[in-house]
């Protein structure tokens, strides 16, 4: 793997004057007199983002993020230090910022991709795949006027994807749309880091972070507090906001120490330990097809889950029963994380005209909100490789947990006590 | 039917956007007074009333004409067909920042903005310290906006709009932006909003946010009304077409029990093993307590080695006060290595009823019965803590970040985050 940096900043200071009129701004242009102190909002930081890399910004509001962003976007100017960029920069800043409401959609998307560098050829042969993943129908020839807020985002997100960006810029801006294609989305953001590209987001969203990124930066009054593996910087910052919340708004910096400890330059490491992974399929064989996915619990209402429910998942096959055929099913959550799933080999059977598969499992305490279930259906070879031969659409889920918890899965406790421990045994060894 | 309780009136209100292939097509259709045969119906001409002090919820997918709607309730757009009438002065939060001058300070944005509320200037400068104290945003309440972070913007506007009297709120999707401590305090002065009387009126693609935030319901369908009422029957309802529309026809099966398949075990074992308790893991809080152990434990009290999937676990925390304490929690989160938080738990439930306390300098632990879920293979961390207070409103005594490290060497869990055994799976042939 290269590790060239792709985004470098170096000693990167913005501080803004603090003229706040017009007409002070003015004023003080004509003549100049000696200026109120200027505000830092960025200060002194250095840093480089590999290629390939996710990099999470994190910090509360106005800790210098979205600053740093623009800087390192080019839309604003640093008063000192440098940043470079090597390599095609795309943005979702803020959604649809760059839309101008009087053009198309389409004549929207030509624009960002010019803007871009795409030549006029090139963005002909990709605007197909963008009005398709954009997926709003008419409205694509229609203006950005008419369009809701999750046309905005679906057009912006689509445009951007399909330039080719070599560093995707993200800020805070994929919670908008259903949650179909808020797993468009981010299965789009997973395919592009496997193929190289660079990511930088900012987000509130401790599980947003901590399932994108490998590297996490954390600023704080414009400093850089923290910069390491996910784990250990969001942990940091979690720690400090839980003291800054008990101290109840004391105006103390917080107290996390920038340590060598702290300033951890590594990756976090990827495992690759040869299982299956859904995620990395080729292209469809199509020799067979995959329809007819359901996943219910009760009849009553089959969009609604329960967490620790009994849970069925059906999905019908319709093809030539190839040797090593495996029906799986899995589940994502908001982020397209594959949270659970399964397997089953499918057997050939006598005339294989339509084969069924049927799944039934206790469905783990989720944690509340929206999911999609997936079918597939893939052959392995004898060497153990996965080819997929199809695949049914997603269909959402709702799941309901009553259980209170911050985990993924959680489980459900038999008992749980709390009580003194006599002194005798109270000494652990 | 009298009109007194309704602070929405929607009649015969309709939307269509024309469409002219140039702008000289569109010169000669005004001059003709043509009607545009290709024009889009955004909205076609809808009735309904919002009563005083409900929340109420508008769902549908994107291009369904929710924003259309919310538009004309706040006059951004006017209406192709029929009237909405308002009583009350509504505020429409739809796009963050929007009507905000960037040039102009935050106070002098919120003035304005106050004033165009209707208030009088005497109420716009006594109202001011308020906002500015909801806001939270330090000096910058005195720069040009333009130089403010999308939060920063987000913070203005809802400070805004909580102190200029509005009767009616209409939000446009739950504000996502802001840190949690800012969201809980905007939730906070919705509650407040609506026990004083006020009418919410709330956009959203999540069904779960309707049916749990609202009295009724309208479900909006390619521009038309597909049903209105009680909040959780038409977030159901939509949810129902939702799945049905997916279905692609030719369903597999009905819902029905998996008329056959053996019982399929997984096809192998899982093993974690635990490490030590790390004593120098670094731990963070404001004292009161200490973490002394934590992990998991065999039936007979042992610390376990090695444990299987599937099997009864004893997960236990021990944790010694060093003052009186008066209702701790102990609780912990167990993380893969890339820090996702899998599963955790805490004793609050057990105790809320009858809070226990312990003397300065004694010992306590908690235990934590149930059954170890199968894990893929990988590192894993143990990440104890106690607190004291409350689930929602506590401080952290200490937490310890990866006091215990476990690892699973052998997994039947080929994909996911977590594996879930089959209870059954079949296979069939129609």
């Amino acid at each position: 793997m290269s590790s060239e940096p792709v985004i470098s900043v170096r000693n990167l200071t913005k501080s803004f004057a603090s003229a706040s009129h017009g007409v002070d701004a003015l004023s003080q242009a004509l003549w100049p007199r000696p200026a109120a102190k200027p505000e830092v909002v960025l200060k002194g930081v250095s840093f480089d983002i590999q290629r390939g890399e996710a990099l999470g910004i994190i910090g509360r509001n106005g800790s210098g993020k979205s600053t740093l962003l623009k800087l390192i976007c080019g839309v604003m100017r640093p008063s000192s230090g440098s940043v470079s960029c090597s390599g095609r920069l795309a943005t979702l800043l803020e959604l649809g910022a760059a839309f101008h409401p009087d053009f198309t959609g389409r004549e929207n998307a030509r624009y960002v991709a010019s803007i871009l560098g795409l030549k006029e050829e090139e963005f002909d042969s990709i605007v197909g795949s963008i009005a398709e993943f954009a997926d709003i129908g008419p409205f694509f020839d229609r203006k950005v006027q008419e369009y809701s807020s999750g046309m905005y985002a679906r057009l912006a997100f689509a445009v951007n994807i399909h330039c080719a960006p070599d560093i995707l810029v993200i800020d805070e801006a994929l919670s908008v749309g259903d949650i179909l294609f808020q797993v468009k989305c981010f299965s789009r953001l997973h395919r592009f880091r496997a193929e190289g590209g660079t990511l930088v987001i900012v987000s509130h969203d401790d599980t947003a972070v901590r399932a994108l990124c490998d590297r996490v930066l954390w600023l704080d009054r414009g400093r850089l507090v923290a910069l390491g593996a996910t784990d250990h910087v969001c942990g940091l910052y979690q720690a400090s906001t839980a003291v800054a919340q008990a101290s109840s708004g004391s105006e103390e910096a917080p107290k996390a120490p920038l340590d060598e400890a702290n300033l951890v330059q590594g990756r976090s490491e990827v495992i690759d330990n040869g299982r299956f992974d859904p995620d990395s399929l080729a292209e469809p064989l199509h020799e067979g097809s995959v329809s007819g996915l359901r996943c219910w619990q009760d009849s009553d209402n089959p969009g609604l889950l329960e967490g620790g429910g009994e849970t069925h998942v059906v999905f019908r096959y319709a093809g030539p029963a190839l040797p090593g055929l495996k029906a799986c099913f899995l589940l994502r959550d908001r982020l397209a994380q594959i949270v659970f799933g399964a397997c089953a080999p499918l057997r050939r059977n006598s005339e294989g005209a339509h084969l069924d598969a049927r799944f039934c499992f206790d469905l783990p305490w989720l944690v509340s909100g929206e999911y999609v279930v997936e079918a597939l259906v893939v052959v392995e070879t004898e060497e153990g490789a996965h080819r997929l031969v199809d695949h049914a659409a997603p269909v959402p889920l709702e799941v309901k947990t009553t259980h209170i918890s911050h985990g993924l899965a959680n489980l459900r406790m038999r008992t749980i006590s709390i009580q003194p421990v006599p002194v005798r045994f109270s000494e652990v060894g | 039917m009298s009109t007194q309780g309704n602070v929405i009136q929607v009649c015969g209100l309709g939307k269509r956007y024309a469409r002219h292939a140039t702008p000289l097509d569109r010169m000669q259709a005004l001059l003709q007074g043509r009607e545009d045969e290709q024009g889009f119906e955004a909205l076609v001409p809808l009735d309904f009333s919002i009563r005083r002090g409900e929340c109420f919820g508008i769902i549908g997918r994107n291009g369904s004409g929710k924003s259309t709607l919310l538009k004309l309730f706040c006059g951004i757009i006017s209406p192709s067909a029929g009237r909405v009438t308002l009583s009350g002065r509504a505020l429409g939060l739809i796009e963050l920042g929007a009507g905000f001058q960037p040039d102009f300070t935050g106070r002098e944005n919120a003035h304005i903005n106050a004033l165009v509320q209707g208030l009088d200037e005497d109420e716009a400068a006594q109202r001011m310290p308020l906002i500015e104290e909801f806001a939270d945003i330090g000096p910058y309440f005195d720069r040009p906006v333009r130089t403010y972070s999308s939060g920063m913007y987000a913070r203005l506007g809802f400070a805004i709009s909580a102190h200029v009297d509005a009767d009616i709120l209409i939000v446009d999707e739950i504000l996502a932006v802001g840190d949690t401590s800012f969201q809980q305090k905007c939730a906070k002065w919705m509650r407040q909003f609506r026990e004083r009387g006020g009418t919410v009126v709330l956009v959203s693609h999540a069904v779960r946010d309707i049916a749990a935030l609202c009295d009724r319901a309208l479900w909006l369908d390619r521009g038309e009304m597909r049903s209105l009422g009680p909040a959780d029957e038409v977030a159901a309802a939509y949810q129902r077409a939702m799945m049905a529309e997916q279905d692609t026809g030719d369903s597999a099966a009905q819902a029905a029990p998996p008329a056959e398949g053996p019982v399929s075990e997984w096809q192998g074992q899982m093993k974690l093993h635990q490490g030590w308790y790390d004593t120098a893991a670094k731990g963070h809080g404001h004292g009161g307590a200490v973490v002394i152990d934590a992990g998991f434990f065999t039936a007979e009290g042992a610390r376990a080695e090695t444990l299987e999937g599937g099997a009864d676990m004893i997960l236990k925390i021990r944790a010694r006060a060093t003052r009186d304490l008066h209702a701790p929690i102990l609780g912990f989160i167990f993380r893969d290595s890339n820090g996702r938080n899998l599963f955790g738990d805490n004793t609050y439930m057990t105790t809320r009823e009858k809070p226990v306390r312990f003397a300065a300098g004694q010992v306590f632990e908690a235990e934590f019965h149930g059954t170890l879920p199968f894990l893929p293979v990988g590192n894993y961390t143990l990440a104890p803590s106690v607190i004291e207070g409350t689930q929602e409103d506590h401080v952290q005594l200490h937490w310890v970040e990866n006091a215990v490290t476990l690892q699973v060497s052998e997994s039947p869990v080929e994909f996911g985050l977590v594996g879930v055994p089959m209870k059954a799976i079949g296979r069939g042939m129609q």
